[in-house]
């Protein structure tokens, strides 16, 4: 009994030794040997071994050459010191061969446990091939063997064995890319790296090519040789497809915003600007490094032109979330100057990733509009003091006329200078009709429209305008048919009362082509309504909104006298005097003309 | 002897004006300017019954005219009526019996005058 145990404490004694040598022997192990050693002193002073402990640090099968080392320099060390004697030996070398089936078994079952892994792995890679196309390959370099995961059949549709060396795999790559991955897959290994990788057209079993990218991770032997490689292979071609379709997307638009007339800015969703194209920064002068960080406001508008802040919760521009269109606005350019743009917003995907904004330098279009706005200004001006400089000659004219026709002289006339004279004077009256309105379009275009609102009957009013155009009346055979009341009173200006009626009813005499006129006045205490009511040629829909623009005419000028400036005088004063005016018309049975006029309007004395 | 008079520097509207007043059977003076029609005026022996006073004249104009009259008050009591070609306000300010809108029609003319003569009584407003 005694041996044993003498033979365990000998063993303490030369522990150091014994794991010197042993790491002498084993010098590339790294993990620590010294349990190993413990658990035969424990077998030698007969404790029950536990299993697993022993082998910490070690993988199965450097833990079982361990163990042959290790029983090899037991035996030595012991012998050395003082021969073993036959029940030592056999002692020791039971305890050494106990330690020794713990260490089989340990490599039994974690092999095992790795060919459950590896099935498990190879399903795991199957249903990760069949979502995502994905195969895994395993390359060893001694045999030329080329092992598949089974998922490369159903990514590229061939059977593992088809591709089970590499002359056989390199054979589907496509011609154009064969030599390139060939002579790259040959330069890593050559060339002692750990990785390779490469994306080639690969002929899939059904005929086409999918584009596919492989990578392999070198291994290499205690020499630096490569051994094996290891890797992944998956399916890009819809990816690749997309980043072809991106970039052709991305080069169009770079194309169209590059070349494009208008200027265009990008913001993102802050307001900060990330791209002005070619022809924005040449108006503005800013190139994108200016702008970089910066608020897109603070750098085209950080003020109004009148030099007060414009805060930028009040841009219209700087809104990535809201759209606006042709808004008008003044920018700055880098050299400090402002100039007029017409701009609009567009957000991208509503705001969330910014927004381009689009603007056009409209200062040229701006002075000429304000040279049409000083042209038409001119033109007015000359109507103005023409019709007014046509006036005295024609009023000296107009009383000559008169001082005949109507004077003690028209005594000594014969009747037929006195018809002549009769028509002369209706010719003039045309004459000072069309000047007035002349001097009226003047007027009212500058929007000078002179009211002098007092207390009058309008009734009375309409009467004296018929009265006054009995003549015209009967020239053309027209029945008129008058429903005026006796009285009908309101504040308005007498002559542009007059110069409304005596408009409408002369249309209705010229355009009722002889058929009934009705004048009717009606109304509340607020207002006086006024209809004339022709049965002439009409107006058809489409010229009803027209003819109150100037210058316009539902008919030919070939039958009908004048300007065309009647209507659009009638509506403006109408206006002025706080009314309306509509039109009814069918063409082919005249035409009914209301006007409504308040009885009191603004601030009348 | 009631007599009109005519202020204006255009020649034919005078002239027609002046041959209105005849048919009337009226006397009539003509000035050319504000600055004639305040001479003829003053040197008058008795007033006109009303004056026809045109507006845009050079030297002196008829606003100025209006202005001089209704501060001296041998002038403020003539009735005044004015003559133009285009409609203002401001003439209001003044105290003026009518305004005439060029073109100016014979009858309105005449209807002015003979309620100017002192016969009619109209003639004191």
């Amino acid at each position: 009994m005694r041996a044993p145990d003498k033979t365990s404490k000998r063993l303490a004694r030369h522990k150091s030794r014994v794991l010197e040598l042993l790491q002498q022997r084993m010098p590339s192990s790294q993990a620590r040997h010294e349990p190993l050693l413990e658990h035969v002193v424990l077998s030698l002073e007969g404790a029950p071994l536990g299993t697993q402990s022993f082998a910490a640090g070690h993988d199965a099968l450097e833990c079982l050459r361990a163990v042959v080392v290790l029983e090899d320099i037991l035996f030595e060390v012991l012998e050395q010191e003082e021969p073993l004697t036959p029940e030592e030996r056999s002692g020791l070398r039971t305890a050494c061969c106990a330690l020794r089936d713990a260490a089989l078994e340990l490599v039994q079952s974690r092999e095992e446990q790795l060919r459950g892994a590896a099935v498990k792995s190879e399903e795991r890679y199957l249903t990760v091939t069949r979502t995502t196309g994905f195969a895994v390959w395993d390359w060893d370099l001694k045999d030329a063997k080329l092992h598949w995961s089974y998922s490369v059949e159903s990514l590229l549709g061939h059977p593992i064995d088809a591709l089970s060396s590499l002359v056989a795999w390199l054979d589907y790559v496509h011609a154009a890319d064969r030599d390139r991955v060939e002579s790259g897959l040959r330069e890593a290994l050559e060339g002692g790296r750990s990785s390779w990788s490469d994306s080639f057209r690969f002929l899939r079993r059904d005929g086409t090519y999918s584009t596919v990218l492989a990578r392999g991770w070198i291994l290499h032997d205690a020499a630096g040789s490569a051994t094996r490689v290891v890797g992944g292979l998956n399916d890009v071609t819809e990816q690749r497809r997309l980043e072809r379709e991106l970039k052709q997307q991305q080069l169009l638009t770079q194309a169209v915003a590059e070349n494009a007339a208008s200027c265009l800015f990008m913001v993102d969703a802050g307001g900060v600007t990330t791209y002005l194209n070619p022809a924005a920064s040449a108006v503005t002068g800013y190139r994108l490094e200016d702008l970089r960080g910066k608020l897109l406001h603070d750098v085209l508008h950080p003020k109004y032109p009148d030099g007060s802040q414009f805060p930028v919760e009040a841009c219209e521009v700087h809104r990535p979330k809201a759209s606006a269109r042709d808004h008008e606005c003044v920018f700055l350019r880098s050299d400090g100057t402002e100039f007029s743009v017409s701009c609009s917003v567009m957000p991208l995907s509503t705001g969330e990733v910014g927004a381009v904004i689009e603007f056009r330098d409209i200062t040229r279009q701006k002075a000429q509009h304000q040279q049409l706005v000083d042209a038409v200004q001119g033109r007015d001006e000359f109507l103005a003091v023409a019709s007014h400089e046509l006036r005295t000659p024609l009023t000296a004219l107009q009383l000559q006329l008169q001082l005949v026709t109507h004077g003690p002289l028209a005594e000594t006339l014969d009747e037929r200078v006195k018809g002549r004279l009769g028509r002369a004077e209706q010719s003039l009256g045309r004459l000072v009709e069309l000047v007035n309105e002349l001097l009226d379009v003047s007027k009212l275009r500058a929007g000078r429209i002179d009211l002098e609102p007092k207390l009058i009957d309008g009734a009375a009013v309409v009467r004296e305008v018929v009265q006054r155009l009995t003549p015209s009346l009967r020239d053309v055979g027209s029945e008129l048919a008058l429903n005026v009341p006796e009285r009908s009173e309101g504040h308005w200006d007498r002559t542009r009362f007059d110069q409304v009626f005596t408009n409408l009813y002369s249309n209705a005499i010229k355009y009722g082509d002889g058929k009934p006129i009705e004048v009717e006045v009606t109304g509340d205490d607020g207002w006086l309504v006024l209809s004339v009511r022709d049965h002439g040629i009409g107006i058809a829909l489409a010229d009803q909104a027209r003819i109150f623009e100037r210058f316009e005419r539902a008919v030919s000028e070939r039958h009908y006298g004048g300007f065309g400036l009647g209507l659009w005088i009638v509506k403006r004063i109408v206006g002025a005097m706080g009314g309306t005016i509509k039109v009814e018309s069918t063409p082919g049975d005249g035409s009914r003309f209301e006007v409504r006029l308040p009885r009191r309007h603004g601030v009348a004395p | 002897m009631s007599w009109v008079l005519v202020v204006d520097d255009n020649e034919a509207i005078r002239d027609c004006l002046v041959g209105l007043l005849e048919d009337l059977g009226v006397g009539a003076m003509e000035a050319k300017d504000g600055v004639e029609a305040v001479a003829h005026l003053r040197k008058a022996s008795t007033p006109p019954m009303l004056v026809l006073l045109d507006l845009m004249m050079p030297r002196m104009n008829g606003w100025q005219f209006l202005d001089l009259r209704s501060r001296e008050p041998a002038l403020a009591a003539v009735p005044v009526a004015v003559m133009t070609a285009m409609k203002d306000m401001t003439i209001h300010q003044f105290d003026v019996l009518k305004v005439l809108e060029k073109p100016i029609e014979y009858d309105t003319l005449r209807a002015l005058v003979e309620r100017a003569m002192p016969r009619h009584p109209a003639a004191v407003t």
